[in-house]
């Protein structure tokens, strides 16, 4: 009795939702309006053309190149600076240490500072300061274009 | 067979044209699929206009999903899980108009009316039982009889586990079942 039963609400169901090709399919099955395939490719063609306009602009790496290559630049030199400098304060502390322990604190003190000299002149620290400055120069100038584009 | 294997043939090299920039290629499918689509979504909705509208959309959520498409299985399949899930969302958004379950009318007096009057009375009564079924029931009844009564195919499309859409079929059937016990009773022979 179940199965009798299970084969003829299988075939009605087959019949009213079947797909629209099959032999048993019910005659409701519709056929798409005469429009529907150029209303739909009318759409797709917006929706590409839409894609086409709003797509993402490609970075301009020939402009940037020359910026780029002079930003790494200026930070290797940076870099480099900022070694020999810390190098030289490291030198510069183990003199002093080891002139305050050899003749006492007066005589240590003005030695200290003697070397001190002596090493600044010798490590160019003018030359030094004037590099982080060229560094920092356009780093400020740049921030202060892009904030000043975004209040604008 | 064959026509299967040519339309699969079709929208591989569809699918290659619109994703070297040829939009007009995109007509083809949606000449190749449109009747399916439509009959599907009318299948889930009744409604013609409506059926049209959401098919309509369904092939621009293909158009631009294209990229996505990796080809693992059939284009069609892949196309068939896109529209079912947009579909079942479309009518969770704006449901069809369904008479409750226990509203569905079956035919009052069978014997009274013709053959003809009789099949038609039949079909419209299974047709508002189904749609007035639990979605997950009626969605997996629809896809299974769309799909020809294809497990697999069914669970592709609706993304679930085989074992699940059988389970949810046997509870639909089970469901209808309960609801249209005189239709059931009646065979074709019983009829005439």
């Amino acid at each position: 009795m179940h199965m009798e039963e299970d084969d003829e609400l299988n075939t009605m169901l087959a019949r009213n939702f079947g797909p629209p090709h099959a032999k048993s399919a019910h005659a409701e099955s519709i056929e798409p309006s005469s429009g529907f395939a150029a209303s739909v490719m009318e759409r797709v063609r917006e929706e590409a053309a839409a894609t086409a306009a709003f797509s993402p602009i490609q970075f301009p790496w020939r402009r940037a190149l020359p910026g780029l290559c002079m930003a790494v630049l200026a930070i290797a030199v940076c870099a480099t600076l900022l070694v020999l400098a810390s190098a030289g304060l490291m030198q510069l502390a183990s003199h002093a240490f080891v002139s305050a322990a050899i003749e006492g604190p007066q005589a240590g003190l003005l030695g200290t500072v003697a070397e001190w000299s002596q090493t600044a002149m010798h490590l160019h620290v003018g030359w030094l300061l004037a590099g982080c400055l060229i560094a920092f120069v356009p780093l400020t100038l740049s921030r202060g274009l892009i904030g000043g584009r975004q209040r604008g | 067979m064959e026509a299967e294997l040519n339309n699969a043939a079709a929208d591989r090299a569809d699918i290659a044209r619109v994703r070297a920039g040829d939009v007009e290629a995109f007509a083809a499918i949606v000449r190749r699929w449109q009747t399916p689509l439509i009959n599907l979504a009318y299948r889930f909705c009744g409604d013609r206009g409506r059926a049209e509208d959401m098919a309509q959309e369904a092939f621009l959520r293909a158009y631009r999903g294209l990229g996505s498409f990796r080809g693992d299985a059939a284009f069609s399949t892949w196309l068939f899980a896109l529209a079912t899930n947009l579909y079942r969302s479309e009518l969770r958004r704006i449901p069809q108009r369904t008479v409750a379950l226990g509203d569905a009318p079956e035919p009052r007096d069978p014997f009274s009316i013709s053959e003809a009057h009789e099949l038609r009375d039949r079909d419209i009564a299974v047709r508002r039982a189904v749609l007035a079924l639990p979605a997950k029931y009626r969605e997996a009844l629809l896809l299974f009889y769309f799909h020809e009564m294809d497990v697999p195919a069914t669970a592709q499309s609706l993304g679930l586990p085989e074992g699940t859409v059988k389970a949810r079929l046997h509870r639909g059937r089970e469901l209808l079942r309960t609801k249209l016990p005189r239709l059931l009773a009646l065979t074709p022979e019983g009829v005439v």
